[in-house]
């Protein structure tokens, strides 16, 4: 086989890793690289995958093995893309290296967290629970290290270094510049959910019981703030009634025009297993349209044999009473009547928005910013920064951008 | 018996929560042929250590013991065919889920040891194989997946075979002047792509075109299949190394949707509409001027009676047809009628601007009725937006009927020739009836063949849920139950063009893949990388076939006697044959009966009088042991009878495993596996089904050796259940002790 | 018995300026956020179907497009862009059209070359009548007021009260059929006379507060609107009952001048306010103007400018140029009267109190009748399949049985 240059992947998430995997598998060079300390993107903080309603973890732990195994992948974490510049045979691409404050050395034995003295919001959990400066980014992490977040670190605080049996904190470490050679690039950069806040109407960043669907995944998951269970961010009581808001910035001109494709499956299978984990709570769907595509047709049927309930109309507005309980207004269409729903919980179904316009480097998107392939120029895009779509969708996607990349590495 | 190294890391707390002194005299015993401790085996000093020992000789497999398995592999893994590695897991399954100091940890430990040893004792090194692969990719089907396919794997540098049944490239696109939108601008049609990927096919001299062809046979595994096409001319033959089917699919056949209409004058469907827009044929045929226009949505899709699920591409399909009908005829009103209007992504966008020229109106509601009535067809409508029926007047009438996978089930093929060869052999007349009545209800699938595999489980890739030849849809998309053999397209899953397009790359990749890791005598998914194959001690064969049977890959064939054999290169060593075979004569170099059955001899069972119960517990290492460790991560506590052995998949246990642990004394056996049915989690597809239907099978032993059918159980557990597994070891641990203890202990 | 689709209806609409509406794909937000729908009323989503369905004659029946106010919530919340709120007010102008019965209204609705014409044509005949009934009945173009002034005011006034006289027969008969089709043929429910009664005070409480649009968010559009309607009203009473004093001079008569001042000042402020917010499209209800949107303004602007203009030449005694400007005024105000009133934008000020108090009627007759006006909030009908959970038959808010 041809030797050729390695193909750069940017972004970690399952369409990333898959991309990566594929065509290292296939024999290709690849460098893998993310700015979170590890990988896993969006999917590491979802609960469930329709329509099995299986762990992503599942999936997550034969990539990661994957990954450790094959000796034609780097994986470069907390790193950065800082330019990349187009050549005859593609691209000159420049990273930056966060500083290693902690060293591969690390053993994740965790007596560093223990003595960390300072805490801070959990990324991973949106900011739902407190986490010690110094931490493993999430249970099923890989690369299985811990990570500092060393901007909350307290001045002249050497507590880690000195606990670490290891020695692998290093206080005194210097970021890195890495250049590469590489033969094509793919963008795998993921989404970002759609403000809440932009949907105040509908109670988004306005009352605490209005939550995105992105973070009902981590109220349900055991590694959760809430250590798997479902409770009102309000008061911490599990909820007796949950609405879910189909649409919420999607479908609509005024936010996203398009539809965010995954939503509707995303609710049926959160309607599933809180009917599961709550099967004294109601569950009710508003709805314009019920996606389900494919054989994902049967999340319909089952969430109305597990006793959810669907309405036809797009909700309106979300309020909340003196007593905590939030009302939803909308048109229930089937019965011809505007209609007012209660609840404990409303979830938000936010769609995405592609998380490539921070790249420092020029990509053909569409109006809506997701990027398109350009074969010629040797830039190709997998996942969500494509267009939006479902886990299974990314990885077939990717699959076949790593083919694309790799057939265009090859070529001189 | 190999000579075994063992290597005890101290580090992560694990010397301060054992006695170490006693684990020399310990190692001995157990035969081992040297005993290091040391502080940190993953620094640098450590790998040092264990690098020497590997290259000195003196030892034949290496036992480390510290944490998990799933840890510091880069840093702890030797090359297979030099020296096999045993990991005994003190960090995650001792430290950091037992008190320290105590007896019982302290036990636990010494038995994980014991385990260790005895396992690598008899572990060998692996022997990659070297064999001549075939870099040739078998495209079968020349619609656009196909075509994507050709040029994927052309384009990353493998010779392409494209065979294609009709005479012409294309498949169901060829008809269409114009496709919907996949890239910008979203808001009209596209330009078929057919024609621009045809002619790139045939300015590539890399891939060979044949038309009027279909595949004949096709023998052997991957890197060396051997196929036989038939086509206008002499039988050709030639070697691939991997098959991307690329079959696509076939409208559902609306002569079952009378209740829509179709049979009646000016009722057509998809693709028929679209035929006579190509051929002009449209305006002619029809007896007057065509000014109205209906289209029903969902004819047959999504209907518990004949497709239960959604084909996906209709919307758009439609909403194709109408901006192309008002194209071909001005002015022509156009009414959709839908349920649930599904355009997911950008194709909203599409839908938006279909929407907004006016004379396109679409009704949501369930269509009750089509029928002849005043000068033309009348669709009544119970439409859900206002709340009484409603009726629609049209010349014309358009089923968008769903899409059905052009795929043949290869069990079902291989059931209905066994059937009939029964008849044939005309047994007895019970048999011969139940023959029958299989043969009758497998009547459809005689003569569906396509890749006519020579293969013991079928001629053709087995399907799963409604048709489709896929194993792990969600996270494994392109997988199928044959090695080497990938599906792209609409065979695979319903879709519109832009995403098979996308298919036929994705799917190039993976035949691509299949060659590189055949040429590499490597695995693939799951267990990719894995170079020990399987070895069978035929001489002990019983010709069972039950090795044949289960393999989820169909590996192994038969010979007319029944003697399997085994197609390494198609293995993905799973073990289930190893789990599967009576008299266990399959093993793998470092996974075998022999080595778990070592390791549950190496369990140490007090006498009865100690009152401390040993629990086997068989773990499936994708899922249920990783779980373990998060829970050891989250320093969970649990039983500390409980010996952990985790296995490859919960398929590949052998049931003497389990009579041996209780006729030893263990006074249970558990078994944590992937979810099975129909959402199954297992990543060798029905490893967890047929574990539980050994364990049937098992209560048989357990009534002879008299005892409770409680003492073993299966349980399923998700990766993610980390919060559970250590309940369900107690909860076993409980029943066990509510059972009391195992009455054959000290026997 | 199934209703035809008659996918026409929405060109015709089309034409009367729904040219949005087909972007609708029905989610219901306009309903939803519409602080004027309620269970009984529901709209615009449903007013819409209605239309794209082609169902004329439901339209006809209905009240629901009267009961729109336009605060334009409905179309800035619109995710598909199909500005409902301009939806209901070219359904209201169809129904205008639909209830008068000379077929005016829809010519003037449809083309507004046409009304534009018309109004030339009557304001020329009605100025020209005017001019010369001044010229051939000997007054002097010089003097302004008293019996002999130019355009006496009895004369007006004579005019002007049979005017009203037609006009108001017109109105009569649209109003009627307007009652008749949503109300009185009883297409949804037979009302008993006693509910007419008990809801009469409604009519003249809507007609001077307005009340009900003061539900809408932008109290602005309310103000405005309340504004220019209660200083038409004014200067409707003052001219109708008052004009010899209104026309006397050129010394200010506090009592009916200052009255005039301010309602005429009243009228042009809300009058350029609103043509500043159709031309600026600032608020929901601006983005979309129809030409008879126009058309009205600017003849309510230039019958206040014109009508300002002769008052103020007059006073300062250009006797001569307060009457040509009298005659150019009444080329103005009459057309607009004439034509706006019966057939046009301004009938609205008739069938909106009228569908206002009609729907109340109904709503009592319902409960009359036993059928409760505002249904209980119930469970949602959605779902077609039986719920074989128990749990699911629990209403929404019902207690939960196993939680703390």
């Amino acid at each position: 086989m041809t030797t050729s240059k390695p193909i750069v992947v940017l972004g970690a998430g399952i369409a990333g890793i898959s991309a990566a995997l594929e065509a290292a598998e296939a024999g290709q060079e690849v460098v893998l690289v993310e700015r979170d300390s590890a990988v896993g993107g969006r999917v590491a903080k979802l609960h469930r995958y329709f329509p099995k309603l299986c762990p992503p973890s599942c999936g997550l732990e034969i990539d990661t093995r994957r990954l450790e195994k094959n000796p034609r992948i780097r994986v470069l974490t907390r790193t950065d893309l800082v330019a990349a510049e187009r050549t005859d045979t593609g691209w000159k691409v420049t990273l930056r290296e966060e500083p290693a404050w902690v060293k591969p050395s690390c053993t994740a034995c965790g007596e560093c967290a223990k003595v960390c003295p300072t805490s801070v919001p959990d990324p991973f959990n949106f900011g739902l629970a407190k986490v010690p400066a110094i931490r493993i980014p999430h249970l099923d992490a890989w690369p299985r290290r811990y990570a500092m977040d060393r901007a909350a670190c307290p001045a002249d605080c050497h507590q880690c270094v000195e606990a670490c049996p290891a020695k692998a904190v290093d206080l005194s470490a210097k970021e890195r510049r890495i250049d590469l050679d590489a033969g094509a690039l793919v963008i795998a950069t993921g989404w970002v959910p759609y403000p809440l806040e932009k949907l105040p109407e509908l109670g988004g960043g306005v009352l605490a019981d209005v939550v995105s669907n992105v973070v009902l995944e981590r109220l349900a998951s055991p590694s959760g703030p809430t250590g798997g269970r479902i409770l009102r961010p309000s008061d911490g009581r599990p909820p007796r009634s949950v609405v879910f808001v189909q649409c919420a910035g999607s479908r609509d001109v005024n936010h996203l025009p398009y539809c965010s494709s995954v939503c509707c499956l995303a609710s049926l299978k959160q309607t599933l297993y809180l009917r599961e984990a709550l099967p004294e709570t109601s569950v009710t769907v508003c709805y314009i349209d019920r996606r389900a595509p494919g054989r994902n047709e049967s999340m319909l049927s089952k969430a109305e044999s597990a006793g959810v309930k669907f309405v036809k109309g797009k909700v309106g507005s979300v309020t909340c009473a003196g007593d905590g309980t939030l009302r939803l207004k909308l048109e229930d269409q089937e019965a011809g009547r505007l209609t007012e729903l209660e609840a404990d919980l409303v979830v938000l179904a936010t769609g995405m928005r592609p998380a490539s316009g921070e790249l420092p480097l020029h990509v053909p998107r569409d109006e809506d910013g997701f990027a398109l392939e350009d074969r010629a120029s040797r830039l190709f895009a997998a996942g969500v920064a494509k267009r939006p779509e479902d886990v299974a969708s990314c990885v077939r996607d990717a699959t076949g951008a790593a083919a694309k990349a790799m057939a265009a590495a090859r070529s001189h | 018996m190999g000579r075994v190294g063992v290597f005890v890391c101290t580090g992560c707390g694990i010397g301060a929560s054992l006695r170490t002194d006693g684990f020399e005299s310990l190692a001995k015993e157990s035969g081992a042929a040297r005993l290091a401790l040391h502080p940190a085996l993953c620094a640098p000093e450590g790998q040092e250590l264990l690098r020497q020992a590997a290259a000195s000789g003196a030892v034949d497999a290496l036992v480390i013991a510290g944490c998990s398995a799933r840890h510091k592999r880069l840093e702890l893994s030797f090359d297979p065919e030099k020296m096999p590695v045993e990991r005994v897991v003190l960090r995650e399954q001792v430290t950091w889920s037992h008190p320290a100091g105590e007896e019982d940890t302290q036990m636990l430990a010494e038995d994980l040891l014991r385990m260790g040893v005895a396992r690598a004792a008899t572990m060998k090194p692996a022997e990659r194989a070297q064999e001549t692969i075939e870099p040739t990719v078998l495209v079968v089907g020349g619609g656009l997946a196909g075509l994507n396919a050709a040029l994927a794997a052309s384009g990353l540098g493998h010779p392409v075979v494209l065979v294609e049944k009709a005479t012409r490239l294309g498949g169901y696109l060829t008809v269409l002047k114009q496709v919907v939108p996949d890239v910008p601008p979203y808001d009209r049609l596209h330009a078929n792509p057919i024609p621009e990927l045809v002619r790139e096919i045939e300015k590539d001299t890399n891939i060979r075109v044949l038309l009027a062809t279909r595949v004949k046979e096709i023998a052997g595994q991957p890197g060396q299949f051997a196929v036989e096409l038939e086509g206008n001319g002499d039988p050709i033959t030639l070697k691939v190394g991997a098959i991307v089917q690329a079959t696509g699919a076939r409208p559902y056949d609306a002569s079952r949707l009378s209740h829509l209409g179709y049979g009646q004058k000016g009722v057509l469907t998809t693709a028929e509409l679209d035929r006579r827009l190509a051929d002009g044929s449209l305006t002619v045929s029809g007896s007057g001027a065509i000014k109205r226009v209906a289209f029903i949505q969902c004819a047959g899709s999504r209907d518990a009676q004949h497709l239960p699920y959604c084909s996906t591409d209709c919307c758009a399909a439609s909403l194709r047809q109408v901006l192309q009908l008002r194209e071909a005829i001005p002015g022509v009103e156009c009414s959709v009628v839908f349920r649930d209007l599904r355009t997911p992504g950008q194709l909203e966008r599409f839908y938006q601007a279909v929407q907004d020229r006016s004379g396109v109106l679409l009704v949501r509601g369930e269509v009750e009725s089509v029928a002849a009535g005043g000068d033309g067809l009348r669709v009544g409508v119970s439409d859900s937006l206002l709340g009484e029926a409603v009726e629609i007047e049209a010349d014309l009438v358009v089923l968008a009927t769903g899409m059905v996978p052009v795929s043949a089930d290869g069990e079902a093929i291989r059931q209905l020739r066994d059937a009939k060869k029964r008849i044939e052999k005309n047994e007895s007349e019970t048999q011969r009836k139940a023959a029958e009545a299989l043969a009758a209800s497998l009547a459809a699938h005689e003569g569906t063949e396509i890749l006519n595999l020579s293969y013991r489980q079928g001629p053709d890739l087995p399907v799963l849920a409604y048709g489709f030849p896929d194993s792990h849809y969600i996270c494994f998309p392109y997988e199928t139950r044959r090695t080497g053999v990938y599906t792209a397209g609409c065979v695979r899953a319903p879709m519109g063009w832009g995403q098979a397009a996308e298919d036929g790359w994705g799917a190039a990749m993976k035949a691509v893949q299949a060659i590189v890791a055949a040429r590499q005598g490597e695995a693939v998914h799951p267990r990719s990388g894995d170079v020990g194959f399987a070895s069978f001690f035929l001489q002990r064969c019983t010709q069972c076939k039950r090795c044949t049977e289960e393999c989820p890959v169909g590996a192994i064939d038969e010979d007319p006697k029944g003697t399997p054999q085994y197609n390494k290169l198609r293995c993905r060593r799973c073990g289930i044959c190893l789990g599967a075979c009576p008299e266990r004569i399959i093993s793998y170099p470092d996974y075998s009966v022999d080595g778990i059955a070592s390791m549950i001899k190496a369990i140490e069972v007090p006498e009865e009088d100690e009152e401390k119960p040993r629990i086997l517990a068989l773990l499936c290492e994708n899922d249920a042991l990783p779980a373990l460790d998060d829970a050891a991560m989250k320093r969970t506590r649990w039983n500390p009878w409980v010996r952990v052995i985790p296995v490859r998949c919960l398929g590949s246990v052998n049931i003497i495993w389990i009579s041996e642990a209780l006729s030893r004394g263990i006074d249970g056996v558990v078994l944590v596996g992937c979810k099975r049915g129909a959402d199954y989690q297992c990543h060798f597809i029905q490893g967890s089904e047929l574990a539980n239907k050994r364990m049937e099978n098992l209560q048989e032993t357990l009534t002879r050796l008299s005892l409770e059918s409680e003492r073993v159980r299966v349980v399923e557990l998700g990766r993610d259940e980390w919060d559970r597994i250590p309940a369900v070891l107690d909860d076993f641990a409980k029943t066990l002790d509510d059972l009391g203890l195992n009455p054959l202990k000290g026997f | 018995m199934a209703t035809r689709v008659d996918p026409k209806l929405m060109l015709d609409l089309e034409k009367f300026g729904a040219h949005d509406a087909r972007k609708c794909y029905q989610c219901g937000t306009c309903t939803a956020v519409c602080p004027h729908a309620d269970e009984l009323w529901s709209f615009p989503r449903k007013p819409i179907q209605t239309a794209r369905l082609g169902f004329a004659d439901r339209l006809d029946q209905s009240l629901e497009p009267w009961l729109c106010y336009y605060c334009g919530d409905c179309s800035e919340r619109c995710p598909r862009g199909a500005e409902p709120g301009e939806m209901m007010m070219s359904l209201r102008r169809w129904l205008t059209s639909r209830y008068d019965i000379t077929g005016l209204s829809r010519l003037f609705y449809r083309s507004g070359a046409a009304e534009v014409l018309a109004m030339v044509l009557v304001g020329l005949a009605a100025a020209g009548g005017f001019l010369a009934y001044g010229l051939l009945s000997g007054h002097r173009l010089g003097t302004y007021d008293g019996p002999h002034a130019f355009l006496p005011w009895h004369v007006i006034h004579r005019f002007d009260w049979s005017m009203a006289g037609v006009l108001t027969f017109f109105l009569a008969i649209n109003s009627s059929r307007m009652w008749w089709w949503t109300t009185g043929s009883g297409p949804r429910v037979k009302v008993p006379l006693s509910a007419y009664f008990k809801k009469l005070p409604l009519i003249p409480l809507q007609f001077f507060t307005q009340s009900r649009y003061a539900a809408c968010g932008r109290k602005r559009s309310y103000l405005v609107h309340l504004g220019l309607m209660l200083s038409y009203v004014t200067l409707f009473v003052l001219i109708m009952f008052f004009l010899h004093r209104m026309q006397s001079g050129p010394a200010i008569d506090w009592r009916v001048h200052g009255l005039g001042y301010l309602a005429g000042l009243g009228l042009l402020v809300t009058v350029i306010v609103s043509l500043r917010g159709r031309a600026t499209q600032a608020a929901p209800l601006d983005r979309r103007s129809h030409e008879s949107d126009w058309i009205f303004l600017v003849m309510l602007l230039l019958t206040a400018l014109t009508g300002f203009t002769q008052h103020v030449l007059h006073r300062v005694g250009l006797d001569v140029a307060a009457n040509v400007a009298y005659v150019v005024h009444l080329g103005f105000v009459v057309p607009l009267l004439v034509l706006e009133v019966p057939f046009g934008k301004w009938s609205h000020m008739v069938y909106r109190p009228l569908a206002l108090y009609l729907a109340e009627v109904q709503r009592e007759a319902l409960a009359v009748r036993g059928v409760p006006a505002r249904q209980p909030a119930e469970l949602p009908s959605g779902i077609r399949t039986p719920i074989p959970s128990p749990a699911a038959a629990e209403p929404v808010t019902a207690p939960p049985a196993g939680l703390p």
